[in-house]
């Protein structure tokens, strides 16, 4: 072994038997002097005290260096250090990140039922006994939700009670925890104070994320399992809706399990399908390597199947809600035995179509696009060619072709849904407010050009429609119509979207135009007047707690209720952006602010189904290393030390020189 | 002794001095102090109106023939008083050799002056709560020098205590002469139950403190263990470990001048004299100087 006299406690070490030798080289000898009797020096103590009050403890002085000599080697020797409360707190600074996720809920099936997270909360409320009242530090809670966030922030003794509230009121979160969010909260507190430690209280197995974190995983997989309903998916095949149910199984678990399949509201809520009992055998099995298995069930179901149970004489193309769910299964995470699917019901559209000059471009374009749309919308179209048989009300929209109507040019357009004036008369125009100035018939072929960019003209190719007539049109720049498309310095297309007032005027025949002997165009075009102005509300309707979706309004305005019955939001400017944080069923309405009903519109919020995952492991790629701090500090607070020593030392020895002078 | 403090020289010089004693003490016949009461002495003192019963040899009739009445005539009385000096044998006094011999001298010499003047002196030794009188009753010269040759045969050790030692003697007769203590007084026993004994007793009382140089003003300084004499080998006696400077000189000077003045507080209030003499100054100042303060010799 190498003797290393430069390492700093040996060194310091050498320094303080050092300070011991030269203590008592430099110590001064008292000389004996025997007197007849010390009996008046002793009188002359009073007198001592009121002359030299400190003298006592200069008599002391060395006596003092001495000890702090000897202090000095035996801290060097036993390495302590000093450390101010702050530094206490510092050093013994805690941060617990306790992931809070649907999966955190899971109970233990053969103790005492307490949940992963309640286990997390109870082993935090340790470390703050021990970190605070007894050794003094503090402690900063995490709970890693969605958006993690401090429950308790550098938390000292003073605070502990405050500490044990805000774990007792510390709720687990039925989405996902943003683990790695978390850490990036500890970690900048450990770049605040390098001492710091982490503890993570996950109930996923995280692996080494360096010296500074501990990992605690709650996972006990001899007491834990679960059987969740995966996925629970509709398809429209043939006019009917057929189902599959997707089922998986975690952990140490072999049962049969029993799963219930109620459809509600079938044939516009008549009906309710409620099919029996659903046997489903699960089975616990390992890999080669011993490794679990995780065990995944398909169930298709066919609600006319009577084999299952079924109604063979019901055509389920439509339906309010259906209900899929374990009953009577007793697995450690109940959240995702059951599931709601909506979506049972597409928007529908009804279309009037009155022409003076009737043609099959509109019909067949509808019907076509009736076809693209059949899976979200239904779709009917009403053609009238007879003034007689036209309807102004109870229609989505209005589409008028040429000569408009004797009847709308006395009472005004319809006021319940979108008026699409095509190619209108321009009597009829200015009967109705607008102003005409004449029709314009070009000598050539002219292509249109964009006007202002809007949704109603995407995906067409604008510079290949051409007109050779129009209707030179002029609307008040502040009544709300939008011109769209021109054909030189002539708009011929307005549209409008105003609240309850939407309008579409288009300034030119499809007879002039090759718009129709574009297909695609034309069909996209209708596509767009139909998702412009009738857009469907949502395009999914089951989500995980914690994911967002993008909102559209057919009507006025769109209000969103969650499951508590709490309105998440009121929305008139779309699309808008909705976030799920409730689980449960949240209700959308849609107002029009006409003369129609509202529209109402369900979505069922579950835990993601990641959660129903008990068992998994996850590395978030953190290293998270403690400094040398604890060291240096120590090694700092010696070399202080033997500072002040030798500083004391020579004071003394000073001291004691003008002593003997003086005398 | 002679060849300390005391030399013949001294001796001869103390011929020409005599012990002043108070005039009402009584005394035994035999002496030649003369005293306040009338005697037979041939030395006239008064007159006075003859009464019933008046020796008539002492009428004077020169008086008579001037005032026609009968008045006798007083003569004084001469008497021998009994020095008694009382030397503290202590270790404190014997350490330093010049402090016992000092103090011894000062007895040999108030034993001269007893002697000379045909008076009876007494010396004892004080050692522990005892007064040792080893050389009995002492008159005449011849006698004096003799014991005062055994004085370098005195032991200073151990401790004195003075009231135990005087309240322990046998008799101690009244009003008869001349008590000296000779002591440092540095002693946390008591001695002032002594001088009270001698008061009621009613002896002219001198006390006589003896210092040396150093122990009036320390010339020492620094860092010094101070050891006690007298407890020098008792564990946990009275020593002491001090850096002494001039401030704790002057603190000692203060202490000095207390007790000083609280000793010739109580020696007023009990009628005794005191002085303090210092081993540095020749013992003729004592004779010749400080006796005279305090008006216990004359010429």
């Amino acid at each position: 072994m190498i003797l290393q006299w430069l390492v700093p406690l040996g060194f310091l070490g050498l320094i303080g038997i050092g300070l011991l030798l030269i203590i008592y080289i430099i110590k001064p000898k008292y000389n004996r002097r025997l007197l007849p009797s010390t009996f008046m020096w002793i009188r002359s103590k009073k007198f001592r005290r009121k002359r030299l009050p400190l003298d006592p403890f200069r008599d002391i002085f060395i006596f003092i260096m001495q000890a702090l000599a000897i202090a000095a080697c035996a801290i060097i020797i036993a390495s302590p250090y000093f450390i101010s409360e702050q530094t206490i707190k510092q050093t013994n600074e805690q941060i617990i990140v306790i992931e809070s996720s649907a999966s955190m809920r899971s109970k233990l099936i053969k103790k005492n039922g307490e949940t992963r997270f309640k286990r997390a909360i109870d082993s935090t409320k340790k470390d703050v006994d021990d970190i605070l009242m007894r050794k003094g530090g503090s402690i900063s809670v995490i709970i890693a939700d969605t958006e993690p966030y401090f429950i308790v922030e550098s938390a000292d003794r003073h605070s502990y009670s405050e500490v044990i509230a805000a774990l007792d009121a510390a709720e687990c979160s039925y989405g996902t925890a943003n683990l790695s969010k978390a850490m990036e909260l500890a970690e900048d507190r450990v770049l605040t104070n390098p001492t710091a430690k982490i503890t993570v209280y996950s109930g996923k197995e995280l692996g080494y994320m360096g010296d500074a974190v501990t990992s605690v995983c709650l996972a006990d997989p001899d007491n834990e399992w679960n059987i969740g309903i995966y996925e629970c998916t509709p398809s429209f095949v043939d006019n009917e809706f057929k189902f599959v149910v997707d089922v998986a199984a975690y952990g140490k678990v072999s049962t049969d399990v029993v799963l219930y399949f109620e459809i509600k509201g079938v044939d516009d809520g008549e009906t309710t399908i409620d099919l029996p009992e659903m046997q489903i055998p699960i089975n616990f099995n390992v890999d080669e390597n011993g490794e679990q298995l995780v065990e995944h069930v398909r169930i298709n179901v066919d609600p006319t199947d009577e084999r299952i149970g079924g109604q063979s004489d019901v055509i389920v193309d439509n339906y309010d809600e259906i209900v899929v769910q374990f009953r009577g299964l007793n697995d450690s995470l109940s959240e995702d035995d059951s599931l709601l699917v909506y979506g049972g019901k597409r928007d529908r559209v009804k279309i009037e179509y009155y022409t003076s000059d009737r043609n099959i471009f509109f019909p067949s374009g509808i019907t076509t696009v009736e076809q693209r749309f059949a899976s979200t919308r239904e779709i009917t179209l009403t053609t009238s060619i007879r003034e007689e048989t036209l309807k102004l009300s109870d229609f989505d929209i209005y589409m008028f072709e040429h000569t408009l109507p004797e009847a709308m040019l006395d009472y005004g357009l319809p006021n319940d849904g979108i008026n699409v004036l095509l190619d209108p008369d321009e009597d009829g125009l200015e009967e109705l407010g607008f102003k005409s100035n004449g029709v314009v018939k070009l000598s050539q072929f002219t292509y249109l050009s964009q006007g202002t960019l809007h949704p109603i003209v995407n995906n067409i190719d604008i510079e290949q429609i051409g007109v050779s007539e129009y209707t030179r049109i002029e609307v008040d720049e502040n009544s709300g119509f939008v011109p769209v498309l021109y054909c030189g310095d002539d708009p011929v297309l307005f549209v409008k979207n105003w609240g309850n007032f939407k309008m579409m005027i288009m300034a030119f025949s499809v007879n002039q135009s090759n718009l129709v002997i574009r297909p695609l165009d034309f069909l996209t075009f209708l596509c767009n007047i139909i998702d412009y102005y009738m857009p469907t509300t949502l395009t999914e309707y089951c989500f995980e707690i914690g994911s967002k979706t993008q909102v559209n309004c057919k009507g006025t305005s769109l209000s969103v209720q969650n499951m508590r019955g709490e309105n998440v939001g009121v929305f008139t400017s779309f699309p808008e952006v909705v976030t799920f944080d409730t689980l449960g069923t949240y209700t959308f309405t849609t107002r029009f602010g006409l003369n129609k009903e509202d529209e109402v519109r369900k979505v069922y919020v579950r835990t993601p189904v990641s959660e129903s995952s008990l068992f998994q492991m996850d590395d978030l790629g953190f290293r998270i290393m403690n400094t040398e701090y604890e060291k240096e500090m120590a090694q700092d607070l010696f070399l202080w030390f033997a500072i002040l020593v030798v500083i004391l030392l020579f004071v003394e020895y000073i001291l004691q020189r003008r002593s003997i002078v003086g005398s | 002794m002679k060849g300390g403090f005391l030399s013949d020289e001294f001796f001869d010089r103390l011929e020409v001095l005599s012990l002043n004693f108070k005039a009402n003490l009584a005394g035994v016949s035999g002496g030649s102090h003369k005293i306040m009461a009338n005697g037979q002495t041939i030395e006239f003192a008064d007159n006075r109106e003859y009464n019933l019963g008046d020796d008539i040899r002492k009428i004077d009739w020169n008086l008579y023939a001037r005032f026609e009445k009968y008045f006798v005539k007083l003569f004084t009385d001469e008497r021998r008083m009994h020095i008694r000096i009382f030397i503290d044998c202590s270790r404190s006094m014997g350490v330093i050799r010049s402090k016992a011999e000092y103090a011894l001298s000062i007895a040999a010499a108030f034993g001269f002056l007893s002697v000379k003047n045909l008076d009876k002196v007494t010396f004892y030794f004080i050692h522990d709560d005892s007064c040792d009188n080893p050389f009995g009753d002492i008159i005449g010269k011849n006698d004096f020098f003799t014991i005062v040759g055994k004085f370098k045969d005195v032991k200073f050790e151990g401790d004195a205590k003075i009231s135990d030692a005087v309240l322990k003697m046998p008799y101690v007769s009244s009003n008869d002469g001349l008590t000296v203590i000779i002591s440092d007084f540095f002693t946390d026993n008591d001695w002032k139950n002594a001088v009270k004994f001698f008061n009621y007793k009613r002896h002219q009382i001198l006390l006589i403190q003896t210092l040396t140089p150093d122990e009036i003003k320390p010339s020492y300084t620094g860092r010094n263990e101070l050891i006690d004499s007298e407890t020098e080998y008792v564990d946990g006696g009275r020593h002491l470990k001090m850096r002494i400077s001039r401030q704790m000189i002057a603190a000692y000077a203060e202490a000095m001048d207390e007790y000083t003045n609280e000793i010739k507080s109580f020696t007023r209030k009990v009628g005794a004299d005191f002085m303090t003499v210092s081993t540095g100054r020749p013992v003729e100042d004592v004779f010749f100087k400080e006796l005279f303060k305090v008006g216990l010799n004359k010429t």
